[in-house]
């Protein structure tokens, strides 16, 4: 049995970590910032969000997102045919960042979550634990569901004289999926899953 | 090393000193799984909901997809939104194109070989205008939709509007004529003036000699075709000249311009039984025709004229005692190659109904005719218009005819005919209107005008003497009068009893009758004797 220990993050005074304290959190004792959060279950919590993120994630690409009906013209868009529509208006580069900010960062963070965790909740260490971590923290930078979110609200509150929006199952997934992967974000503990990699590997 | 690790030792190597961490308590949640489970759930429910709100698609052929694109133009009913076209493609054989387009569900029922789409744009003619609203939201596909009928998913959208939706309540009913006359599809159809449906489809029967029009009638006014009700042709102006002036009758100003159809009931005496709506009823031209009483039983005879029959043409009346009782239908010129003699077929059709018969007769139509026929009926030319010179055919009972037979075996039964009674008369007309168009009444007149002129120059010098004669000659001749007066009387003096003038004037006359004696002599002699003059006595 290995003593841990953990340094403050914003005093670096160096704590010994009580050892069978899963499922604790842990404060500096001089700052008072908190060193460790070790939920219990932690693994298992992340994954059950980060399957409900799954589902929400396909659903919210999946079904419309709005649909504007201007004069009996009606028009539905999905997320995915939104960035076509930028793409084709030749606004190229929004049109890339809304892909990469709403629908590929959230989708590559999903699945590196399910990737580390599924094994994780096995017992086992996931290849590349490192990799996938490091990635996972660029994902999860780039990750801005909620400023596309409260872009679409602005854009219906504006909208809304001249149209009739009627939001589509999509855009309540989307909303959920934010905070699933918040929840996800805030119960995945990286420090627990390290324990599964032997020190000297 | 004996307290727990949980407590104060430190391992060897690590100084002494170092504290433990405060334990933080958390409470632990084994319902984490939850919220996947929710979220497949409620994922899942709008999958299956999606999955189920996929109504049926069906693909539609159109002449050409004006107005029709895919993801945009909506398939309605009732302008409610029933479905989108999701494609566009033309045909292989590139003559139409085929717009697919997906439904929601509920309509699968009434997707069916009645079903009907068709493409609503702006239209405007001259009874209306519709599709206003798809100037602005584009064009969309209408459906009229049927439940009876065998389902299909591919239709052949209308390249017009229908008319008549199965949705509206009315009666179609089926009229027949003989041409279309001014009106086309959607024309409206009158009852007493007020438009109470229109004119839903018009085709040719398959012999192409009726047309057969098909007019949709609104309830409730659809009851009002009853078994007796007649049509007719309303469109444009119907203007009558006859002896009780002049008739003008219009059912509107629409139906002048894009025609129409009225109907009503002649007989108020009559209601009639609501009409079966297999009954095809008969298109009058127009509305005087349609009241004039209808026989249906038509048969035609054959008469034979040896002479000329300039004048009679189809329609021309048949009478029979003056009264109107069928019409003529052909006039042709028969040559027979046997004797090169050229007679004159005539087809007339006769209504029998026409004719009352005041007791039941077990003869027969035919045996009827026979009968009048050996009674001595005869057909005959006669004249039907003195101002047109049309003629018409008049059969009557003559009771000294020669003896004839109707000859069957033809085309139609012939009756036997007569010359007509008038064709001397009209000869001998004809003669003196020769000669009266022989007449240089041109000349005449001219003559007479110039007569005339110069009648009336007389006339005014005539005048002229007149006026002359009563200023200057009167008193002038009464002057002279009165010297007369003067003159007569001296004269009385002289030619009294006793005046000397009067007894020589005697005497004289007495020697000058002596010598005019003498002169007869003399002549006398001479006469006998011219040679004296010259030998003497």
């Amino acid at each position: 049995m290995s003593e841990e220990f953990v340094a403050c993050h914003d005093c670096d005074l160096v704590h010994r970590i009580p050892v069978g304290q899963e499922g604790r959190s842990g404060r500096c004792i001089r700052c008072g910032g908190v060193l460790f959060n070790e939920k219990r279950n932690s693994v298992e919590r992340t994954l059950a969000l980060a399957v409900a993120g799954a589902v929400l994630f396909v659903v919210a690409n999946v079904f419309p997102f709005l649909s504007f009906d201007m004069q009996g013209r009606v028009t539905e868009t999905t997320l995915l045919s939104g960035v076509r529509e930028l793409w084709n208006q030749d606004m190229g580069s929004i049109s890339f960042l809304v892909l990469i900010t709403a629908v590929v960062a959230p989708g590559m963070q999903l699945l590196l979550l399910l990737y580390i965790l599924v094994p994780a909740h096995l017992g086992r260490a996931p290849h590349q634990l490192s990799l996938c971590l490091r990635l996972l923290r660029r994902f999860e930078a780039w990750s801005m569901m909620e400023v596309f979110l409260i872009g679409i609200f602005v854009a219906l509150v504006k909208l809304g004289d001249l149209a009739d929006i009627v939001p589509g199952p999509a855009i309540f997934s989307f909303a959920i999926l934010i905070l699933v992967l918040a929840g996800a974000a805030a119960t995945f503990d990286r420090r627990g899953l390290w324990r599964l990699v032997p020190v000297s590997a | 090393m004996t307290e727990g690790n949980a407590g104060g030792g430190s391992p060897p190597g690590i100084p002494e000193g170092i504290p433990e961490a405060a334990p933080r308590s958390t409470t632990a949640f084994s319902l984490v799984w939850l919220i996947p489970i929710v979220a497949i759930v409620i994922g899942g429910w709008i999958a299956v909901r999606a999955i189920s709100q996929q109504g049926p698609t069906i693909t539609i052929a159109f002449k050409s997809a004006e107005g029709i694109e895919a993801n945009k133009t909506k398939v309605s009913y009732k302008d409610l939104q029933i479905g989108k076209v999701t494609s566009v493609v033309l045909a292989e054989d590139l003559s139409h194109v085929i717009a697919t387009a997906a439904l929601v569900p509920g309509v699968d029922g009434y997707l069916t070989e009645n079903t009907r789409f068709w493409v609503v744009r702006p239209q405007v003619s001259a009874g209306r205008i519709t599709g206003l609203g798809t100037l602005l939201a584009g064009a969309h596909i209408a459906m009229d939709p049927v439940a009876e009928g065998e389902p299909k998913d591919h239709f052949i959208g209308l390249e017009t509007p229908p008319v008549v939706t199965t949705s509206e309540e009315g009666s179609l009913f089926t009229l027949s004529a003989r041409s279309l006359g001014s009106f086309d599809v959607g024309a409206p159809v009158y009852y007493r003036q007020i438009p109470v449906g229109e004119v839903a489809s018009y085709e040719m029967d398959p012999s192409g000699e009726h047309l057969t029009i098909r007019v949709f009638i609104r309830a409730p006014h659809d009851a009002r075709v009853r078994s007796n009700t007649s049509f007719w042709n309303a469109s444009g102006l119907d203007v009558t000249v006859n002896a009780d002036g002049i008739r003008v009758e219009t059912a509107s100003v629409v139906s002048m311009l894009i025609g129409g159809i009225a109907f009503d009931n002649h007989d108020p005496e009559d209601p009639g039984v609501p009409a079966d709506p297999e009954y095809i009823f008969t298109l009058y031209n127009n509305q005087r025709e349609s009241e004039q009483p209808v026989y249906t039983i038509k048969r035609r005879y054959l008469v034979h004229f040896d002479n000329s029959v300039q004048g009679l043409t189809p329609a021309s009346p048949v009478v029979f005692r003056g009264i109107r009782i069928g019409r003529v239908l052909e006039v042709t010129l028969e040559l027979d190659p046997t004797n090169y003699e050229v007679r004159v077929p005539v087809v007339i059709e006769i209504e029998p109904e026409r004719l009352h018969i005041t007791d039941f007769d077990p003869a027969g139509a035919l045996g009827r005719v026979e009968r009048l026929v050996a009674n001595g009926m005869r057909a005959q030319l006669g004249r039907g218009n003195l101002f047109t010179g049309g003629l018409q055919v008049e059969l009557d009972l003559h009771e000294d005819a020669e003896p004839a037979n109707v000859v069957l075996g033809g085309r139609y039964p012939e009756l036997p005919t007569i010359p007509a009674p008038l064709e001397e008369i009209t000869a001998s007309v004809s003669g003196v209107l020769a000669k009266i168009d022989r007449m240089p009444l041109e000349k005449i007149g001219q003559d007479l005008q110039g007569s005339m002129s110069e009648l009336r120059e007389m006339l005014t010098r005539v005048n002229e003497l007149t006026s002359e004669f009563s200023s200057e000659t009167l008193p002038a001749l009464n002057s002279t009068l009165s010297s007369v007066d003067e003159t007569v009387s001296s004269l009385d003096g002289l030619l009294s009893e006793d005046a000397p003038l009067p007894i020589e004037l005697r005497k004289a006359l007495e020697d000058v009758g002596e010598a005019a004696r003498s002169v007869r002599v003399l002549a006398d002699y001479l006469e006998q004797h011219p040679e004296a003059l010259i030998r003497g006595k």
